[in-house]
């Protein structure tokens, strides 16, 4: 069908229609127009995914392996809003015990908000 | 030959003969939660670790004579000074005040250490919300342990970060003029930030030219006054994109572009050795499962490409070279440094140090 161009406004609106109700959600997208892939817009806590399950493209290779390697890198070097205790106000020491994640992930402290 | 040239030549000839012997030294690592880790790199091996006092370290960088060493933390956008000599925790401050954070990004030390130059976003608290402002420049007063003077950066310049960890950033070997490289290379006054001069690289100097890729300046070996690195360019009629070598000497305000060949998606940035007749990068292409990483390994002299090798990068990591230019350091994102021959670009240690690194690596020469 995409050889087919609505040229009136009923079909117009069915066109938008269509859009709407098949096309993907790019209003959180830095840019609307890129080239569409699986978007995770704010990083993995939008999604209330515990976060590490899926890399920006949606797939797990860009994930740092094991999972665990990712856990200080992810939001103390990059930013990413990981879902982990807000170290810099509240849980400053959550971790403190734990200085290899890979290794140690058992001593993180439980957090209770 | 003018008096000059050769005093010039002289000068470098003597440096270049006491770096060829350039002895193994130490390594210096930032890690969780609030350390600086030592390895030996004769020994490849973790000989001790610095306490800090704040927070854990998000980089790390040299001060002007390498006497000294300043992490910069999240909490309260903290530093730490560390004495080398003694390797010791010398003082500590944050910069925060009130109700004002500051979120730095890309650091350049001015030749008398007293100041350091920074790209920052200031984060205000009012009574409902948290504002956060334009990118700003910002000079911090490290003698007196407070930010002196914040300003905007002007419109056309507004650009998101400031080069990373210490990247796209150089003060002028007389401290006057700040270099930022970029698309462009932009030259502000340290004094005000006003634009002294803008070098438009994509006209006079090779077509095309995008972006100019610069080290953190955390090279043992690299001069005031002299930066090299890499730069992009794409040709305005098919495309194409070609990655090539950039030359600046800061004093003369000359710049040179050497190409090299067609361009990696990504590349590490580039090192070179102490004699700095070899560079060495790690090239990335593809994306997720289909991502490519290589070891490059460069001639300099002649500008071309000696050696390629694929490896297995992890997802996310940094690079380095050893002080002799041996060895290749991945690191990063985890607590393990692999350590690759640069020779033969095989593995030749595996090295965990049993925290999780959250800094870039300083290599200190014996």
């Amino acid at each position: 069908m995409r050889h087919l161009r609505a040229i009136n406004k009923k079909a117009r609106r069915i066109d938008d229609l269509q859009t709407a109700t098949d096309g993907d959600v790019v209003a959180m997208q830095q840019n609307a127009n890129a080239a569409q892939r699986p978007h995770y817009p704010m990083g993995c806590s939008i999604v209330f995914s515990p976060g590490w399950e899926v890399d920006s493209s949606g797939g797990t290779a860009g994930l740092c392996q094991p999972v665990e390697r990712d856990l200080y890198d992810c939001y103390i070097s990059c930013y990413w809003p990981a879902q982990v205790p807000d170290h810099l106000n509240n849980y400053p020491e959550w971790t403190s015990k734990c200085a290899a994640a890979t290794k140690d992930w058992r001593n993180i402290d439980l957090v209770f908000p | 030959m003018q008096r000059r040239d050769f005093l010039t030549t002289l000068a470098a000839a003597g440096v270049a003969s006491a770096q060829k012997t350039a002895k193994l030294g130490t390594l210096f690592v930032g890690g969780w939660q609030k350390r600086i880790l030592m390895i030996d790199e004769a020994t490849r091996k973790v000989t001790g670790e610095i306490p800090l006092k704040l927070d854990v370290p998000r980089s790390i960088m040299w001060n002007e004579d390498k006497t000294k060493i300043i992490a910069h933390c999240q909490l309260g956008s903290g530093f730490e000074i560390i004495d080398v000599a003694t390797r010791k925790l010398e003082r500590s401050f944050k910069v925060d005040t009130g109700g004002k954070q500051y979120r730095p990004s890309g650091f350049a030390c001015s030749p008398d250490n007293k100041k350091l130059y920074t790209a920052l976003y200031t984060v205000e608290k009012k009574i409902d919300r948290f504002e956060i402002s334009k990118p700003q420049w910002a000079i911090i007063d490290m003698v007196g342990e407070k930010i002196e003077k914040v300003v905007d950066l002007p419109k056309d310049q507004q650009l998101r970060g400031g080069g990373g960890r210490g990247g796209g950033m150089r003060v002028s070997p007389d401290g006057k003029l700040l270099y930022q490289f970029r698309d462009n290379v932009v030259i502000y006054s340290t004094e005000d930030f006003k634009e002294v001069d803008k070098i438009e690289l994509s006209k006079p100097m090779f077509p095309g030219v995008e972006r100019v890729m610069i080290g953190p300046g955390d090279d043992p070996y690299e001069e005031r006054g002299t930066v090299f690195g890499f730069f992009n360019s794409v040709d305005p009629i098919v495309h194409k994109s070609t990655f090539g070598f950039a030359t600046f000497d800061l004093d003369r305000r000359t710049f040179k572009f050497t190409p090299v060949g067609p361009s990696a998606a990504n590349t590490m940035g580039l090192r070179l050795t102490p004699d700095r007749k070899t560079g060495y990068t790690v090239a990335m292409n593809g994306f997720g499962a289909n991502r490519r990483t290589e070891f490059w390994s460069f001639d300099i002299q002649s500008k071309q490409i000696t050696q390629m090798q694929e490896f297995d990068g992890r997802s996310r990591f940094e690079f380095n070279i050893s002080s002799d230019g041996k060895l290749a350091y991945i690191y990063g994102a985890g607590n393990t440094i692999e350590m690759y021959d640069t020779a033969t670009f095989k593995m030749v240690k595996d090295l965990d140090v049993n925290l999780d690194m959250t800094t870039n690596m300083l290599v200190l020469p014996g």
